[in-house]
């Protein structure tokens, strides 16, 4: 699964969809960190996201620990009740910048 | 005839360098179509051109073209054969003599006029069985690749490539003609037919043998088309590499076109050799050399054996890298076996009775992601934990194993379950690779007072039962360890006096206990409610296990639970 990519402002927006399990985690991965490898400020949008499973919560926790170290923005959108549950129980939702939506970011 | 304006010559192909049609053949093609052939008109060309029309006469006099009886000029054989006959004679020679006296670095011309003749003898035979005239086939076939020695002569420099073109079967030389240039020889045979005026029921045929099926053509045409296509298949089993392929293809066109059984395709195929060199005789052309259709076969064969022989090679080496990789799957089973027996060795005893904590551990895969352990301070403190890697199999495992030492390691000298906790945080976060995380809930229990201190980083709520039933969560308060290098982990205190304190990994709530039916944490809380009165502490963490049992979902996610309880 590829997952789709736009431009806005000075961030790179990744739009997760589905379910982030197992099997589509690495193309998740490696579409953020080929984004953060361009230096690109970085949000990723989980309001279709269905189902996140721990190795999809490790993606985002790996694109976060990048960006920190690349002194780039990461954070979350959106995020859909599933996902947001699964942050909240993990307490990963007081680590990730959280917004509701794109109006909300400091473009 | 086919519309020649698309040809799209490249640099090395003019149309105006194609040789002019030879003053006597021009003179002789003008007299087609003519009510009457007058004597005079013939006798002066004749008269003009003595040494071509004896010879002319020594082959339609010989036993090959099968006159009723001898001529003693050309007048008398067209008044006999009929004047498309003896034309048709007469441009297989002139084009032979035309063509034949241009020399091209690399192309063997005596090769060319003898695939040529193949060619003819091919197409006269096959035309002859299925009712067409044997002489226009013939001359068909002679001329039908005229285009391919044209293309050579129009680009000299790609003379080399006539030996490659050879070993080539029909269809593979035809696509190769086209990027080598740019061209094909039909296209080629287009571009002669119309410069030499030739008679249309000739180059028809030639010009679409290669899409006989495609081109709107009269049923005759149609048929020598096919004719020539088929003849094309034959003269190639004596040239091309793949042999027995293009004996095979020639089985099947014959077939299809004419429904020519197997055996009379072979047939005629035998009989090429020996037409050939009685052609060539008469006609005056010279060839090479004489091969029979059994050494063609023997060669086949040859190839059909190294086929064979490739094949069974294959089939070998298929054979041991199907042992190879049960070698490999052998070696990785046992290497797995060993590393689950080190896992497992990573997990504490069951203590005796008295011992205030037991815990279970099922793993999903072959390796398990989830651990819990437990170990008594000297001063009878107890450290227990509870972890659960994000991820699976060997890198979730390796993550496991380093993280439970961790504890263990650092829990025997930090008795602060909070700076503990920090501590084995900051070490996971400077190793920290593909974002991989360890929820866990950790605490330091004192048999004595009761009292329990205790972390939860991430994992799940642990569920706080006092005896008359009532339930309280002990949500986590700190993120997964090895996300933020900084993360606090603070800690909660509780008496535990005589409630009992179940842990579990999210296995445990996201198991299945029906088809479509997670156990979720409120089947989790009816399940510990509900028990019966008297059981275990390992009896009842087995109970809650138990109800997947009645699943036929496989587990997803390991499932480990710990519960503590005094004694």
């Amino acid at each position: 699964m590829k997952y789709p990519v736009h431009e806005h402002g000075k961030f790179s927006v990744i739009s997760l969809t589905g379910e982030v399990d197992l099997n589509c985690s690495p193309q998740a991965r490696e579409q953020i960190l080929k984004c953060l490898k361009k230096n690109n400020h970085l949000l990723i949008d989980l309001s279709a996201v269905e189902y996140i499973d721990s190795s999809g919560v490790a993606s985002l926790v790996e694109g976060f620990q990048t960006a920190r170290g690349q002194q780039l923005q990461f954070a979350l959108l959106g995020v859909s009740k599933a996902a947001l549950q699964v942050l909240q129980l993990a307490r990963l939702d007081k680590v990730f910048p959280i917004y509701a939506s794109i109006d909300d970011v400091d473009l | 005839m086919r519309n020649v304006s698309y040809i799209n010559l490249d640099d090395h192909i003019n149309a105006a360098n194609i040789p002019l049609i030879p003053e006597l053949a021009r003179r002789f093609l003008e007299l087609h179509g003519l009510e009457t052939i007058d004597e005079q008109d013939v006798l002066s060309i004749e008269a003009d051109y003595p040494q071509f029309f004896e010879s002319l006469l020594n082959v339609i006099n010989s036993d090959h073209f099968n006159l009723t009886s001898k001529v003693s000029s050309i007048y008398q054989a067209v008044q006999l054969a009929g004047f498309e006959r003896i034309c048709l004679l007469m441009i297989c020679l002139v084009i032979y003599k035309t063509f034949g006296q241009y020399k091209i670095r690399g192309l063997d011309q005596q090769e060319f006029w003898e695939d040529s003749l193949r060619r003819a003898v091919s197409a006269r035979m096959i035309g002859e069985t299925i009712g067409l005239d044997g002489s226009r086939c013939f001359t068909a076939g002679l001329m039908q690749d005229i285009g391919f020695l044209l293309l050579f002569l129009l680009s000299p420099n790609k003379g080399a490539l006539w030996a490659e073109f050879r070993k080539r079967e029909p269809e593979a030389r035809y696509s190769m003609e086209r990027n080598v240039f740019n061209m094909t020889h039909d296209q080629a045979s287009e571009l002669f037919c119309e410069r030499w005026g030739m008679l249309d029921e000739i180059a028809r045929p030639i010009c679409n043998h290669h899409s006989c099926n495609t081109a709107q053509l009269e049923f005759f045409d149609e048929q020598l088309c096919k004719v020539l296509h088929c003849a094309d298949w034959m003269s190639a089993v004596y040239t091309a590499l793949d042999k027995s392929f293009v004996i095979n293809r020639c089985r099947q066109i014959l077939t299809e076109n004419f429904e020519m059984e197997p055996y009379r395709t072979e047939e005629l195929l035998a009989a090429i050799p020996d037409e050939v060199d009685l052609t060539a005789l008469v006609l005056g052309i010279k060839v090479k050399g004489h091969i029979e259709f059994s050494q063609i076969l023997f060669q086949a064969n040859i190839k059909l054996n190294e086929d064979n022989i490739n094949f069974q090679e294959l089939t070998m080496r298929l054979e041991q890298a199907l042992d190879e990789r049960d070698r490999l799957a052998a070696e990785l089973n046992r290497d797995l076996g060993l590393a689950r027996e080190i896992q497992k060795s990573l997990l504490p005893p069951l203590m005796d009775k008295k011992f205030p904590i037991v815990g279970i551990n099922i793993s999903a895969r072959d390796l398990s992601g989830d651990f819990y352990d437990y170990f008594s301070l000297p001063d009878g403190r107890i450290y227990f934990n509870l972890g659960d890697v994000s991820g699976k199999g060997v890198n979730a495992a390796l993550l496991m194993a380093k993280t439970s030492s961790l504890f263990r390691c650092l829990g025997k000298r930090i008795h602060d379950p909070g700076e503990l906790m920090s501590q084995i945080n900051i070490e996971l976060c400077e190793t920290s690779i593909h974002g991989m995380f360890v929820t866990m809930i950790a605490g330091l229990y004192c048999p004595k007072s009761g009292m329990l201190r205790m972390v939860n980083a991430g994992n799940p709520p642990a569920l706080l039962f006092s005896p008359d039933g009532l339930a309280r969560e002990l949500d986590a308060q700190a993120p997964p360890l090895g996300v933020l290098s900084e993360a606090e982990f603070p800690e909660f205190e509780l008496d535990l006096a005589d409630q009992s304190l179940y842990m579990f990994s999210d296995g445990v709530t996201e198991g299945y206990v029906a088809e479509n039916e997670m156990l979720e944490m409120s089947g989790l809380f009816k399940t510990i409610a509900t028990m019966e009165a008297g059981l275990t502490p390992l009896q009842r963490i087995e109970k809650i296990v138990d109800r997947f049992n009645d699943s036929t979902v496989p587990f997803r996610d390991d499932v480990t639970l710990l519960l503590l309880e005094k004694q």
